[in-house]
């Protein structure tokens, strides 16, 4: 029998090794037990956290349970197999988002979207979801280290405190690098912690920062920050390559906001115009009813060119405006005309460019509308000149220490080799990273903190806006708090960040409210919520043209050669995830490519260089997989960030090229492209897991689509095709009825903006497998909601399509018909079943399937060597979600409209003896929807969402001609073209 | 009273009984098989252990080993399983259809055939078994009672009839086959020389002496398995069409199917049993049992199935115009004529259609290496068709975004070569043991000419 | 059994043999049996023998279809109905083809068996071998010496006439 081992400890010596880890959980156990003895619930449900948590893994991948605490009381709140869910919020990589994470027995297995939250208001980004892997992720570190090696805290403690001292008494300057802190609580800590150490010096930074717009809003404002930006508010929105659907600044808020402003469901309804100027075909950019592909470098221009001529047209000026190298004319014209209801903004990192983005909206009359000042966006509060300045005092020596808390600057800083040297120089180094990462690596000392689902914090997102992050399982690994470090090390004793929360909260916050004049009771309330919103403490601010003169003087050099643009994907963002095989496989929503970054290229240079997909050119040096991107603009290749992680796991090491060299620092902050790239062709190739190959829709009527003002006029235009089809409607066999529920889905396809947070979701609520480049190569994909994308018309500049394809649960369901076994047949309540141990694997159903959305497990995924990634460990294991079960080899698999989830609230309705509410089902892919563009209900309830989404003009189905009678229905594409 | 008008004697030489049963037995009575057949069978069963290993991956690690995908489930396996499905058909055909229409000649081939058919039918019944995700379930598709509810199965599923059909038509093509040798088996009992062989034979021939009441029985046996067998060939091959015919797939769903399958079918085994039959002839010195006019009569029969053929295609294409769906359109016209399968389509279309017609030539006809030749392109032709249908029909259907393309890994084609090697096996053991023509049948009709010995045409090429 | 009790007429070809039988039969004898390397239709009516295999094979049939059609329906339809793309319980169509093919596999094998009990032709039946080139290439006819009485003479020499006593 083969051996498996987890660790080279254990292979060498699997018993001691095995001791090891049971003293490890026997004391994690007696800890807690300890505390339980006052037992409030959430220590009894820490104790049981990992204990059962063990337990179900140990069981659930058969082996016998070796340590289960049995319940001798039944704790107040936990019903063994009912999911509890507690309110928190996840922060990392300048994202906030708050959420409910769902715990099953003592495992959180999922996190959902707080509808409480006005920020991201029930919306989660893949990322967010993903973020629950991470907490199994192998790449954690287990104890403290030095140098690598195990060490305990008493060591660090000792160490640190007495070298702190020591810098202190002889002067020497140590930094606490940072990512943005947006907890006031860890801000009061690191304040108590400056002030027992002066010499330390505290400096936010940010893998990708908002600099520009920091510092353009000083000069503006006198204040750097980030203003709210209302997409809600906006009629006319105009985004210069700001990816706002996706990775910019506040994504979910923002999709949220965008996406309300275009629903249009009947007459009356309005509808926000999108222009977005950019170069690579971002998300954003593939929703845009206008979209001009530009040059970088053309930005600046096109920017001055729009305020000269808005100046013009608000008769304010008289001279010329400068020759912009793209038609303003309709732009202007729709600002002019939505003045106070329209919106500009710039990606760009770019002082200057910022400062006319500020111009313009002043014009616009957009501040007080749909900017606010008054209330920040705290979210991104680095300066890549304080970082610089960091950077030279490591260099000449005058910073002797740096604490580095979960920041990865010799990955993402574009000199990054050379700052490893110079951490590792350093007479004091430490990481408070919680797993490997470049940095860390380079750091002497390593104190683990826990992740986020293991901890204690606040946060403070947006001006008067706070929320509370708990622990929803006790600590997997030996890690301490960082704030708890910086207490300890403060002198502190026994530093409880837990009780320094509560206290600051019912102490400080309270005040901000009237509701609860007892401290406990304010915490206890908004603990349950998640998110506690007083409003508004600071005032508006008023806008001054400082620096803007020179920044419209400045003219930036067009340069003729190309230009090489680095954007965040989707999937990985600034790359901190690396390790998370979920994101890994995630296809990048335009390009539809995983497990790498790749150089996006024109069609029409790709096609003169006689490239394919998958030929490989070289820029400035570096080879680079060619993916042919339509719509991206001539002479630019754009290039993910994120990838090329060394340190981070087995999962992420060496998938794809890591871009942050290519950025530089300019005029104080971080440039995102270069021009007078070397581009080259070479003759080699390279293998990309492509999960979808054809781009066309070779006319047929798959998503149909229609403009704004036709709609207006018949709310069935684009959709005719439909109306035929009813009309002729005729069947050999009456149509199924169903007594009772019979479930369906509606998909918005004009407020799908194709961000993929439902294929995650889904993979998380319903175990399925990471299979890996290879069988992703192989399109073999296990995701069971896929979003399917089209380009249309011009190849330069095309048209895209977002459309989420799950099973359809056809009535007429031509899989079921076919297999001969039984394994997939028809529920009373419309849904299309599938008996996974009753199948036998004669893919028939897979064949006959015309959405193709059936799914084999071509090999055992679960527990195989050659699929390491999250299954293939015990750690890895305890993400999955009992409620479902984990597909064996050979089986087929499809969406279910988790019926887990239905079944769940059916029992809970009859048990208090109530019908169900529409609405109160939700799958996963529904749950968390950031465009709210999922709706899921019974289409026998005729008061039902769903009943009026499938009545409204613009629903049809997906190939109705075939007669399979979907429960899944989508809506026309909407777009807002001008007239 | 037997008389046969249109061909002289069927076999040639004025041969007494004794000998005929001699000649045809030699190979069995002979001590040691010849030399090339001891090599034969170390080829073919170097072939199948290669197999054997392919199978080994195949069940040991996943079908993830093959190269089909969630987009083309179905890739070799299926396409081979109708292929070989369709070369089985030839045996049941052969004797059947040429027993209704009285053609005697039938005689000194149908033995032969019938044993192709069985092992065919075994090639063909593997892949179905192997292509499943988890065959050792295999047994779920009985509908046996169970403590599932009892859970039957889908009786709607093309799959259970398919293999209901297959499994029927494997036991009863072995028995027709089995009892059309037993008295053949006496024969041997009774004409060899060795113990063994007396006592093994013996065994085989069930006791049979020859008497009236036997034969009595015997001929209302074979009146009613070939009565039967009959509808047999036709609904076999017509069940495995519904396997697609039944699908929603654009070039799958069509209601030609069935006839196309069980003409093609007939197509390729003829087409094999005409390869088997010369190599017979080259290999045994049979030629005066298998005259060149049996050649020349399958040969004819192939001219005409071959015309069928080329008449379903071009139906199938013009239906794809004249039916004005998208999707089929785009399926023949942008993928299979001209587009990515192209090739394949080319090589099926000129394999099927055009170069049988060569047989029209008598020249063609009588030149063996030329009909060889020409038999073996037919079943590569055959091969592709089913390789159109499969491959092409999947991997460009409703949705673009799914489209895939599909080519073999080598456990797929160590498959194959496994089944070929199999089949090979299986013809030579034939050759050995058994009588490779039906000798009491033969006899029946070797002196057809008595009555009549004057007027008797000379055979039209000696 | 020893072969004193018979007479053995063995004859070289078809035609003598027939010729040989008829004169027989004309004299109101009957053979015990007559042994043939291959069926001869004149023989096997003469033999006055009558066979019932088909009658049977019809009713096999008949039954065979009826219950497995009414077993569909009663799995299908009645004992645990599923649903399946729509289509009602009794989805009668879908079941005409297992009907067809499953009753034609019943009459094969139920014929085959009627056979080998009714012709006593099973595996490892010993033969009664009256003449060992009687499936090879003699048609041997057997008479009993006491059936025939006083005309075993001419019997003798009718089948001298063509072939040979043993």
């Amino acid at each position: 029998m083969t051996k498996y081992w987890r660790s080279l400890d254990e292979l060498n010596d699997p018993v001691a090794f095995r001791k090891n880890e049971v003293r490890l959980e026997v004391d994690a156990n007696r800890a807690v037990m300890k505390k339980a003895s006052s037992s409030s619930r959430r220590d009894f449900l820490k104790t049981l956290g990992f204990s059962v948590a063990t337990a179900a893994v140990v069981a659930s991948c058969k082996r016998p349970v070796d340590k289960a605490i049995p319940y001798l009381i039944k704790p107040e709140e936990v019903t063994p197999g009912v999911a509890n869910y507690y309110a928190s919020s996840y922060f990392s990589g300048n994202e906030y988002c708050s959420v409910l994470v769902k715990v099953r027995d003592g495992r959180p297995i999922k996190i959902e979207g707080n509808d409480q939250s006005t920020i991201s208001q029930r919306g989660t980004s893949a990322r967010v979801q993903a973020s629950v892997l991470d907490l199994y992720d192998d790449a954690r570190f287990k104890t403290p280290l030095k140098r690598g090696e195990a060490t305990s805290w008493d060591e660090i403690d000792s160490y640190v405190t007495q070298k702190l001292n020591q810098l202190k008494q002889d002067n020497k300057k140590v930094v606490l690098l940072s990512s943005t802190i947006i907890s006031p609580t860890t801000r009061k800590v690191i304040g108590e912690f400056q002030q027992k150490f002066p010499n330390v010096e505290w400096v936010q930074y940010d893998a990708v920062s908002a600099s520009g717009i920091l510092k353009a809003n000083e000069l503006s404002f006198g204040k750097a920050f980030v203003p709210d930006y209302r997409f809600d508010k906006a009629k006319v929105v105009v985004s210069f390559g700001a990816d706002f659907l996706s990775t910019w600044l506040s994504s979910v808020e923002y999709t949220r906001g965008y996406s309300n402003g275009r629903k249009v469901m009947q007459a009356g309804d309005e509808m926000n115009r999108h222009y977005q100027f950019e170069s690579g075909m971002s998300i954003t950019g593939s929703n845009a009813d206008v979209r001009i592909p530009i040059k970088p470098s053309q930005e600046k221009t096109i920017l001055t060119a729009l305020y000269y001529q808005i100046l013009q047209a608000n008769g304010e000026m008289t001279i010329a405006a400068p020759v912009s190298p793209v038609d303003l004319k309709d732009l202007v014209e729709d600002l002019i005309e939505n003045k106070g209801k329209s919106l500009v903004i710039s990606g760009s990192n770019d002082v200057h460019t910022q400062l006319i983005v500020n111009a313009i909206n002043q014009q616009l009359g957009s501040y007080g509308t749909t900017i606010l000042t008054d209330v920040a966006l705290n979210t991104h509060q680095g300066l890549d000149s304080d970082f610089e300045k960091v950077v030279v005092g490591l260099k000449d020596k005058s910073i002797a220490g740096i604490l580095c808390w979960g920041v990865n600057p010799v990955y993402n800083y574009p000199n990054g080799k050379e700052l490893n040297d110079l951490i590792g120089g350093a007479e004091l180094s430490v990481s408070f990273s919680d797993r490997k990462d470049e940095t860390t690596a380079a750091c002497h000392w390593v104190c683990p903190e826990p992740h986020y689902l293991e901890s204690w914090n606040d946060a403070e997102p947006k001006t008067g806006h706070y929320s509370l992050t708990q622990p929803t399982i006790s600590k997997l690994f030996d890690s301490r708090q960082a704030q708890e470090s910086l207490m300890k090390w403060a002198g502190v004793e026994a530093p409880n960040y837990y009780e320094y929360l509560k206290n600051n909260w019912s102490e400080n916050l309270s005040k901000l409210q009237t509701k609860y004049a007892d401290g406990r009771l304010f915490w206890n309330e908004y603990l349950q919520k998640g998110v506690f919103d007083p409003g508004k403490e600071s005032s508006t601010l008023t806008y001054t043209d400082n620096g803007l003169a020179n920044a419209l003087n400045l003219k930036q050099a067009e340069s003729s050669d190309w230009e090489i643009v680095l954007y965040q994907s989707t999937a990985l963002k600034d790359g901190s995830a690396g390790n998370n095989p979920w994101l890994q496989e995630l296809p990048d929503p335009v390009a539809k490519i995983s497990w790498d970054n790749f150089a996006s290229v024109p069609v029409k240079w790709a096609e003169e260089n006689g490239l394919q997909n998958e030929s490989v050119i070289t820029v400035n040096g570096m080879e680079l997989p060619v993916f042919i991107q339509p719509g991206q603009a001539a002479g630019t290749i754009s290039v993910a960030l994120g990838y090329g992680r060394e340190v981070s796991g087995k999962v992420g090491d060496g998938v794809g090229k890591n871009m942050y060299p290519f950025t530089s620092i300019e005029n104080g902050t971080q440039k995102f492209w270069l021009s007078g790239a070397l581009v080259n062709v070479t003759d080699k190739t390279y293998e990309l897991a492509l999960s979808q190959t054809h781009h066309l829709m070779e006319g047929r009527p798959i998503v149909r689509e229609t403009n704004f003002n036709e709609w207006q006029l018949d709310p069935k235009s684009g959709n005719e095709f439909h109306f035929e089809h009813v009309d002729d409607d005729i069947t050999l066999y009456p149509k199924p009825e169903f007594k009772g529920h019979h479930w369906g889905m509606a998909v918005d396809l004009s407020s799908c903006i194709g961000c993929s947070n439902c294929s995650i979701a889904c993979q998380a609520e319903n175990n399925i497998q990471v299979i890996g480049k290879e069988q992703v190569r192989n399109r073999r994909i296990m995701h069971w909601i896929r979003i399917d994308r089209y380009f249309s018309n011009d190849a330069e500049n095309p048209e895209v399509y977002h459309q989420p394809v799950m099973c359809q649960h056809c009535d007429n369901a031509p899989c079921e018909n076919v297999c001969p076994v039984s394994a997939t047949p028809h529920s009373d309540e419309g849904l299309n079943q599938m008996a996974y141990n009753r199948c036998v694997g004669t893919k028939y159903c897979i064949n006959n399937c015309p959405y193709k959305v059936r799914r084999f497990n071509w090999f055992k995924y679960v527990g195989n060597d050659e699929f390491d990634y999250a299954s293939n460990s015990d750690l890895g294991r305890m993400v999955l979600n009992p409620d479902v079960t984990v597909r064996s080899r050979g089986v087929v698999e499809k969406c279910t409209f988790c019926v887990q989830r239905i079944q769940e609230k059916k029992t809970e309705a009859r048990v208090a003896g109530r019908l169900i509410e529409d609405g109160e089902i939700q799958p996963a892919c529904v749950q968390s929807c950031p465009s709210g563009a999922l709706v899921f209900g019974d289409l026998n309830n005729p008061d039902s969402k769903i009943s009026k989404f499938f009545e409204n003009e613009r629903n049809y189905h997906l190939l109705e001609e075939l007669h399979t009678l979907p429960s899944v229905g989508y809506l026309t594409k909407v777009r807002n073209k001008k007239a | 009273m037997y008389n046969s008008e249109v061909r002289g004697r069927l076999i040639n030489g004025d041969k007494k009984f004794g000998q005929i049963s001699q000649e045809i037995l030699a190979p069995i009575h002979r001590k040691t098989a010849p030399l090339w057949w001891y090599f034969a069978m170390l080829v073919s069963l170097s072939m199948f252990g290669f197999g054997l290993y392919a199978k080994y991956i195949t069940v040991s690690t996943g079908i993830g080993t093959w190269g089909v995908n969630n987009s083309v489930a179905w890739g070799w396996a299926i396409i081979n399983f109708v292929w070989w499905i369709g070369i089985g058909h030839a045996g049941t055909a052969f004797s059947i259809f040429l027993l209704i229409l009285r053609q005697k000649w039938r005689t000194a081939i149908n033995r032969a055939a019938e044993a192709m058919t069985v092992v065919a039918v075994f090639c063909a019944s593997l892949f179905p078994l192997l292509h499943m995700g988890r065959p050792w379930l295999f047994f779920f598709i009985f509908p046996y009672p169970n403590t599932r509810g009892p859970l039957w199965v889908n009786f709607n599923s093309p799959l259970f009839w398919d293999f209901v059909a297959i499994s029927a038509y494997l036991l009863i093509s072995a028995s027709f086959w089995y009892f059309g040798m037993v008295p053949d088996f006496a024969t041997i009992r009774d004409t060899a020389k060795s113990k063994i062989k007396k006592a093994v034979y013996g065994f085989f021939s069930f006791g049979w002496t020859g008497s009236s009441k036997e034969w009595l029985r015997y001929e209302a046996l074979s009146f009613v398995l070939g009565g039967i067998a009959a509808v047999l060939v036709v609904s076999v091959h017509s069940i495995v069409s519904t396997d697609f015919a039944v699908a929603v797939k654009p070039g799958w769903h069509t209601t030609i199917f069935p006839p196309y399958f069980v003409v093609g079918a007939i197509f390729s085994g003829f087409a094999m049993v005409l390869t088997l039959v010369i190599t017979m002839r080259g290999l045994y010195k049979m030629n005066d049992f298998i005259t060149d006019s049996h050649v020349d009569a399958i040969c004819r029969i192939l001219i005409f199935i071959s015309l069928i053929m080329g008449t379903a295609y071009l139906t199938e294409i013009f239906l794809a115009w004249y039916s004005a769906n998208d999707y089929e359109q785009y399926l023949f016209f942008h993928t299979r004529i001209f587009g990515e399968y192209a090739p394949q389509f080319w090589a099926m279309f000129i394999a099927n259609a055009v170069v049988p017609q060569l047989f029209w030539f008598k020249a063609v006809r009588r030149r063996m290496w030329i009909v060889f030749t020409i038999s073996i392109i037919i079943n590569i032709g055959m091969w592709f068709e089913r390789f159109n249908i499969v491959v092409t029909s999947l991997s460009r259907d409703y949705l673009p975004s799914a489209w895939a393309s599909y080519s073999p890994t080598w456990v797929e084609i160590a498959f194959f070569t496994g089944t070929l090697g199999m089949f090979i096996t299986g013809v030579l053991l034939f050759f050995r043991f058994v009588p490779m023509i039906a000798i009491s049948e033969l006899k029946s009709v070797a002196k057809f000419d008595k009555p009549n010995n004057g007027q008797l045409k000379p055979s039209e090429h000696e | 059994m020893s072969k004193m009790k018979y007479i053995l007429g063995v004859f070289e070809d078809e035609a003598t043999l027939v010729d040989a039988f008829e004169k027989i039969k004309a004299k109101g004898i009957l053979p015990l049996e007559v042994y043939t390397p291959y069926p001869i239709h004149e023989i096997l009516e003469g033999m006055g023998k009558k066979t019932r295999i088909t009658h049977a094979a019809f009713f096999y049939g008949l039954f065979a279809a009826v219950g497995i059609l009414g077993f569909l329906t009663y799995a299908a339809a009645i004992d645990w109905p599923l649903k399946y793309g729509g289509k009602p319980f009794n989805a009668f169509p879908s079941f005409i083809v297992v009907t067809i093919v499953a009753t034609i596999l019943s009459i094969t094998l139920l014929t085959l068996f009627t056979f080998s009990a009714r012709a006593k032709i099973f595996p490892g039946k010993k033969p009664e071998i009256f003449h060992d080139r009687a499936t090879d290439d003699k048609f041997v006819i057997v008479l009993d010496k006491e059936s025939l009485g006083q005309n075993a003479e001419t019997i003798r020499s009718i089948i001298k006439e063509h072939g040979v006593v043993e």
